[in-house]
């Protein structure tokens, strides 16, 4: 197993984040540059990549518990950019939460970190941490008050956002988080996973109170424009294609109903409802495409072998409940 | 591919420069042996009349197809334009280890995919990852 260290896969399983703490070790032995801060910049060992390698190291370190490895990593970042770096203080903070034990030792990085902002509060990175620590004290209406207040400072920070709209969608709050993710938008117009993620919490938002016909298939079907267009930004996108196919079942049953409805119901006029023909043939080519890429990306073949095996396995059992229906 | 075209490429700088040698050493032969033939320096030869022979032009025009084709050959897989067929590898690329993924290596921007989003380091729950690793730990020596 080869894991590029410089673009770790997202959401690393455990067996990886062992694999990967195993291999500090040997970067933290690897001789550094010698040359001074300014020269080292043209020195072939001083490239972005082993920074960001570093960083990857760090965090599977502070993941499994090696903490050592951990401090002999953030010695060396803190020997190449100084104690006075943003990043690098925000990094302190991380270990300092590693090593806390109980709430009350949080409580103390949560000191720390606001003692950092007092004197400059521009410090993205430990404002960060803040709104973390927070998060994992479970004070999440005050780690939603501090994030608001960072993002009233830099609006344009997309990273934000998304957790922003995570905090809320935790407190079950799922206009506001489609609206922090509408604002996302903004900033990244191309972010195909943020298209599908606000399809997603429409898709789910649905309770059982909701029993109209007009407004099921209103939901459902601004959900599926979303997963629409996260397929129109990415090619072949397994979860695009998932959502697709989720929401238009659904349609199927509910246009014939929904448009009945909808004559007496001008209320909403803004966007009109797909009609019948549109969300079966929709239908029809997410099956269509879920079918040839839970095929194509199971036999790992050229150009398909990218795909998470949990998600091809979920789409698999999509599929057929799919055809064990019309067996029926 | 890197070999053929290497190839290639070391053969045709090898053909050009000898025919810029032999350019060279034809432009000395025919001054020199004008400058003895005609005592005065005023009649030198013209340089339309001492034109290259058309083996050191054949020479020196094939040396040029020959590089231009090694370094084609050579050049990096072209990246898609097409947005949605970019994002459809690059999503796949966050996936596939080093060594098989399709965009690595030729200086662009691997790895720019939106996973980043999801996985916000900035916010980075470090009990939290901590935790679920230990009981990951746990229960696997259960088994």
């Amino acid at each position: 197993m080869s894991v590029d260290l410089a673009h770790p896969p997202p959401n690393t399983t455990p067996e990886t984040a062992v694999h990967i703490s195993q291999l500090a070790p040997k970067y933290i032995k690897r001789a550094t540059s010698s040359l001074p801060w300014p020269l080292s910049v043209f020195s072939r060992d001083d490239p972005p990549e082993v920074w960001a390698a570093y960083e990857t190291l760090f965090l599977e370190c502070l993941r499994t518990g090696d903490d050592r490895s951990a401090r002999a990593i953030l010695d060396r970042l803190l020997a190449r950019f100084g104690d006075k770096n943003e990043r690098v203080m925000g990094y302190q903070c991380m270990l300092e939460e590693a090593l806390a034990s109980n709430d009350k030792d949080l409580e103390s990085v949560l000191k720390i970190a606001n003692e950092i902002l007092g004197s400059d509060e521009a410090n993205v990175p430990v404002q960060k941490r803040r709104v973390a620590v927070l998060k994992s004290l479970n004070r999440i209406p005050e780690a939603i008050k501090r994030l608001t207040e960072l993002l009233d400072m830099s609006p344009t920070d997309a990273e934000s956002w998304a957790e922003l709209s995570d905090l809320y969608l935790s407190q079950g709050m799922s206009d506001q988080a489609i609206f922090c993710l509408e604002e996302l938008l903004i900033v990244q117009p191309n972010a195909w996973n943020m298209h599908a993620k606000i399809g997603e919490i429409l898709y789910a938002s649905v309770d059982s109170s909701t029993t109209n016909a007009l407004e099921l298939a209103r939901i459902y079907s601004e959900s599926m424009r979303r997963f629409l267009r996260s397929i129109e930004l990415c090619e072949n996108y397994l979860r695009g294609y998932y959502g697709l196919h989720l929401t238009a079942q659904k349609l199927v049953k509910l246009i014939p109903d929904a448009s009945k409805a909808s004559t007496k119901d001008d209320a909403y006029n803004d966007v009109a409802l797909p009609t019948e023909g549109t969300v079966q043939a929709l239908n029809e080519m997410a099956v269509d495409k879920l079918g040839e890429i839970v095929r194509k990306g199971s036999a790992k073949e050229q150009g398909w072998d990218g795909y998470d095996t949990a998600e091809l396995q979920a789409a698999r059992e999509l599929l057929d409940q799919g055809t064990a229906k019309v067996d029926r | 591919m890197t070999i053929l075209s290497s190839t290639f490429n070391l053969l045709g700088v090898i053909l050009l420069t000898h025919a810029a040698y032999s350019a060279y050493e034809h432009s000395l032969l025919s001054s020199s042996t004008s400058a003895a033939n005609n005592a005065k320096p005023s009649t030198k030869a013209s340089p339309s009349s001492t034109s290259l022979p058309p083996d050191i032009v054949v020479e020196a025009l094939l040396s040029t197809a020959i590089l231009l084709i090694g370094i084609v050959i050579g050049a990096p897989k072209l990246r898609p334009i097409e947005w949605a067929a970019w994002a459809g590898e690059a999503e796949q690329d966050t996936r596939r280890p080093r060594g098989k993924k399709r965009f690595e290596g030729d200086g662009g921007a691997e790895g720019t995919s939106m996973a980043w989003l999801e996985d916000r380091k900035g916010f980075w729950d470090v009990r939290g990852k901590k935790k679920a690793f230990a009981d990951w730990v746990r229960e696997n020596g259960s088994k």
